[in-house]
């Protein structure tokens, strides 16, 4: 179960998200479905296209799928997927 | 030298990511195939990190040879022959060979 608590470390592919802050202000508002995750990127199906997304530059607001939403700042989330299972210590900041 | 430690939350979660992208592989597959190849990636690389098993039913859709999603009648051909179920790959001609297990005897075959 993806819980607020868990979502840095779960699955993202598949959930809604929105860009709530950006350092780029075209990148703000990008809304739609995460598609791909790279250490980096967060790839979201946005209407017709695929928008790829710096995490480090962004705060997201994701949809769980029991329809609670929690916004994370990007900086947190900078790793391989596969990586943030584990992470020994919290990044914030 | 030991096995690293892996929490028992980790690889709990490590479980639910890998059924959630196989699922979503599942849907990828009717619009956008690489995505599903790419689940199925990320799906393995969590499964090998975590020393976590994929679930037969599916370590079954993919290929162990070029990692792509599989979907029987698209890009998995599943025969009989000899007693045996032969599934293979299209796209890399990859063959992989199912004992036949009896009806009711643990888990019969499925795909």
């Amino acid at each position: 179960m993806i819980t607020p608590r868990n979502l840095t470390r779960h699955e993202f592919i598949g959930l809604g998200v929105r860009v709530v802050e950006a350092t780029n202000p075209a990148l703000r508002g990008i809304a739609g479905t995460v598609v791909d995750e790279t250490r980096q990127m967060i790839a979201v199906a946005s209407g017709t296209r695929v928008r790829r997304v710096a995490k480090v530059a962004c705060v997201f607001r994701f949809t769980l799928p029991d329809g609670s939403e929690v916004e994370v700042p990007g900086r947190a989330l900078v790793a391989p997927p596969e990586r943030r299972i584990a992470r020994e210590k919290r990044r914030e900041r | 030298m030991g096995r690293r430690q892996v929490s028992g939350d980790a690889r709990r979660i490590a479980r639910e990511r890998i059924e959630i992208l196989f699922a979503q592989a599942e849907r990828f597959s009717r619009s956008y195939g690489e995505g599903s190849d790419r689940c199925v990636a990320l799906a393995r690389r969590i499964s090998m990190r975590y020393r976590v098993r994929i679930p037969r039913h599916l370590r079954r859709r993919y290929c162990r040879r070029c990692g792509a999603f599989l979907v029987p009648g698209v890009n998995l051909r599943v025969r009989i022959h000899r007693g045996k179920v032969v599934a293979t790959c299209l796209r890399c001609r990859w063959q992989r060979r199912y004992r036949v297990v009896r009806r009711n005897h643990g888990q019969t075959h499925d795909t």
